[in-house]
């Protein structure tokens, strides 16, 4: 039986065929490129233990927050290929907002971590953090908004 | 399109909301940084709360001698052998026993029957390490220590400058009356004056981060904010909760060291009463002098004669007075020179505290930059030698403390007119060892162009070598000093075997009635033989044969290891070590000549010295 948002979407594309496929394409090209980006992370920080880069061994922050920006990059990626599958779960208008903040989110998270360990105070991660909740709460609201979508289908 | 364009409005609104809340918190942030604390009421929370947060301040803290200052007895605290050794003193034999993680010591009580006391804490863990016992309600020193560097057992009246006959529990000393205020985290003996008793807490036992932070708690609880900390961070201002000494005022930051690197007596006297039951009442960061009065040379106290702690100037001639050299040095008042100018507790070689940039002359040419320009029109000498090293001429190792002679902390200018003015050691003379007080004076004046002091009448100080003259014919302190002074490693000349005309001196004052001096020419003799054995190993040889001298072993056991030496040293081929000259009495042979060192022994000032440490 289909939802009201799946028939909504249904007219959209009949109207604009575009909408679907260039949002499926938008997180299709981001996960699968954000996954090759994280990957390729996670060799470099295996490149640093292996040639114990002090830099990164003595810092035992920095590891962690470095670790986390692997992590939850390649995570977030692999979360951006099953939304691909299921980018029409949602009307047009929510889908608009939800992709964005998903991309953006999955962007942010990953890059807070990052800049957290760049360069921080003692016993705190770097101002880059705060990128992390925002990215956070924007992953919050699309996530819930497909989680919402998926028991009203 | 509509509801689109409600959204938007819906993300605008709510985006003012937290940017208004925001602003509201950062405000509120800003506000409450800007008001002073006075954290004398301030709870303390123990190191173990600030790693958190500050894991590697706490990890270079770590490595320090303060953080060990006093320790629980256990199996990582506790350095000295008590494998069942034994040392005897004085006819005394004590034994160091363990039994897993207790440790015991064997020793005299003061009544002098044989006692074995627990070893419930340790004291120390540079050069000594002290054991403290508990009796009834009090935590007890006792008087035997073991000596980290050298690995051995010795009696406390050998550790302090305590001539031979001492009594032996002469140091067995009260800790919670004493010890506890500077070597532990705010300390509170307890004391009940009616009932006589002790009932003694630390904030923390050695000296922790709140020794020189102050308290944390308040600093804790207000920066579990993290918006509080990256204001602060960023916004590099001063959190008002903690105490850092680097952003004191000069005269409170240079405090927080002199609460216990400068000896000082309750101010008034009376609030000694105060000291011993609520505790001290110092917290690092408020005024020092509200609470305390730093000893002074005229300074009075019932039944100790202060005076002897002080060179004859006013100088101080033991440790743990610092605080008082630097506010004796010249100008310190109108410079930004505080201790951290050249320590650091969280870097460098725990050792001294030091970066190992201002080990050299850097510390000084920090602010001296005019000096580094062209250093040999400072000092005369060459700007690669010992004689342009800034410590050596402006702080001369010339004070007494735990059987070391560490650099005066009285920031001054050479002048060998000390020598004659206040029977004081002088940088010239301790350097050039070979010479007289007056020739130092005489060229001192030459090379600076500087009116010639007034000579003094005593012949003594222009024929002999005023470092000779000390280690026979001063008081302890200055035969310490010029004993010391002899194995020293930036001195006048570099060749090892110039140096050894020291050693059948050395030898004579091995005999010297007070053990640490004893301890001091073995030291200095042991170090000139080991350099010259670097060049040429046959002396090394010849000399590892001769067992290790005691400066407390009975009297008669060391005459022979003495005889074993000048044996050996009359026999040694010295074609390599050149005569130091005429003001040095030694004979063609390089031996002593007797008739002047009994002159000058006979001259000695045997006044005991009472330490306060």
């Amino acid at each position: 039986m289909a939802t009201r948002a799946a028939k909504e979407s249904a007219q959209a594309v009949a109207a604009n065929p575009a909408t679907v496929f260039s949002t499926a394409t938008l997180h299709k090209r981001y996960g699968w490129s954000a996954l090759l980006f994280f990957m390729l992370m996670g060799l470099a920080l295996e490149g640093l233990l292996g040639f114990k880069s002090e830099e990164f061994l003595l810092d035992p922050l920095r590891r962690e927050l470095w670790s986390l920006a692997h992590f939850h990059g390649a995570l977030l990626a692999l979360v951006n290929l099953v939304y691909a599958q299921r980018a029409d779960d949602l009307p047009v208008n929510q889908r608009r907002i939800a992709s964005g903040l998903l991309v953006t989110g999955s962007i942010l998270m990953p890059l807070g971590f990052f800049l957290g360990g760049l360069s921080h105070p003692e016993g705190d991660p770097g101002i880059g953090i705060f990128l992390v909740p925002i990215g956070a709460l924007m992953l919050v609201y699309a996530i819930g908004s497909q989680a919402i979508a998926a028991w009203k289908s | 399109m509509k509801r689109s364009s409600g959204n938007a409005v819906n993300i605008v609104v709510i985006g003012i909301f937290l940017a208004l809340g925001f602003g509201s918190i950062c405000k509120s942030i800003y506000d409450e940084v800007g008001q002073a604390r006075d954290l004398d009421s301030v709870d303390y929370v123990r190191s173990a709360t600030c790693v958190r947060c500050h894991p590697v301040h706490q990890e270079s803290w770590k490595r320090t001698f303060h953080r060990t200052m006093t320790q629980v007895a256990n199996s990582k605290s506790v350095r000295g052998d008590f494998n069942n050794a034994s040392f005897t003193y004085d006819g005394v034999t004590s034994r160091f026993l363990r039994d897993g993680d207790d440790f015991f010591i064997e020793t005299i009580d003061e009544q002098g029957r044989m006692t074995r006391y627990r070893v419930e804490r340790t004291v120390g863990s540079r050069r000594f390490q002290q054991y403290l016992t508990k009796v009834g309600d009090r935590f007890i020193r006792l008087p035997l220590a073991w000596n980290i560097e050298e690995k051995r057992w010795f009696h406390l009246n050998g550790g302090f400058l305590d001539p031979d006959g001492s009594d032996f529990n002469k140091h067995r000393a009260l800790w919670d009356a004493n010890c506890i205020f500077c070597h532990n985290v705010k300390a509170a003996p307890g004391y009940d004056w009616q009932k006589q008793t002790f009932s003694s807490k630390v904030a923390e036992l050695g000296i922790a981060c709140e020794a020189c932070h102050g308290p944390g708690k308040e600093h804790i609880e207000y920066n579990r904010n993290p918006l509080r900390r990256y204001f602060l961070y960023y916004s590099n201002r001063d959190d008002p909760t903690i105490i850092n000494p680097a952003k004191l005022p000069r005269e409170r930051s240079i405090q927080v060291c002199g609460h216990c690197h400068g000896q000082r007596t309750p101010n008034p006297l009376e609030r000694i009463r105060e000291l011993l039951s609520k505790g001290d009442p110092y917290t690092a960061g408020s005024d020092l002098n509200k609470y305390t009065t730093p000893i002074w040379i005229h300074s009075k106290l019932a039944g100790v004669d202060l005076s002897l702690r002080f060179w004859k100037d006013g100088t101080p001639r033991l440790s743990a007075y610092e605080y008082q050299g630097i506010l004796q040095s010249k100008g310190h008042e109108k410079s930004n020179l505080t201790c951290i100018s050249c320590h650091n507790m969280h870097g460098g070689d725990p050792h001294g505290m030091i970066d190992e940039q201002m080990r050299g002359q850097q510390g000084c040419l920090q602010c001296h930059k005019e000096i580094a320009k062209d250093i040999r029109t400072h000092t005369r000498h060459n700007p690669q030698g010992a004689g342009s090293d800034c410590y050596s001429c402006h702080m001369p190792k010339m004070t007494y403390g735990l059987l070391t002679i560490h650099p005066t902390h009285r920031i001054h200018s050479p002048d060998p007119s000390r020598a004659w003015k206040y029977q004081m050691p002088d940088a010239c003379t301790i350097c050039h060892t070979n010479k007289t007080a007056v020739w130092a004076a005489k060229n001192l004046s030459e090379l600076y162009g500087l009116q010639l002091p007034e000579l003094p009448i005593d012949e003594q100080y222009s024929k002999i070598a005023e470092t000779v003259r000390t280690m026979f014919a001063g008081d302890v302190v200055q035969r310490a000093v010029a004993i010391e002074s002899l194995r020293a490693e930036k001195t006048y000349t570099a060749d090892p075997f110039e140096r050894l005309w020291a050693v059948p001196l050395l030898l004579v004052a091995m005999n010297d009635r007070y053990a640490a001096i004893r301890h001091f020419a073995y030291r200095s003799l042991k170090t000139l033989v080991a350099r010259a054995a670097q060049a040429d190993a046959r002396l090394d040889e010849a000399t590892s044969r001769i067992a290790k001298f005691d400066p407390q072993a009975p009297p008669e056991e060391r005459q022979r290891r003495i005889a074993e030496w000048r044996s050996w040293w009359v026999n040694l081929d010295k074609s390599r070590i050149r005569h130091p000259g005429s003001e040095v009495p030694l004979d063609e042979h390089l031996l002593p000549i007797e008739a002047v060192i009994s002159n000058l022994l006979a001259q000695q000032d045997d006044k005991d010295i009472s330490i306060g440490e």
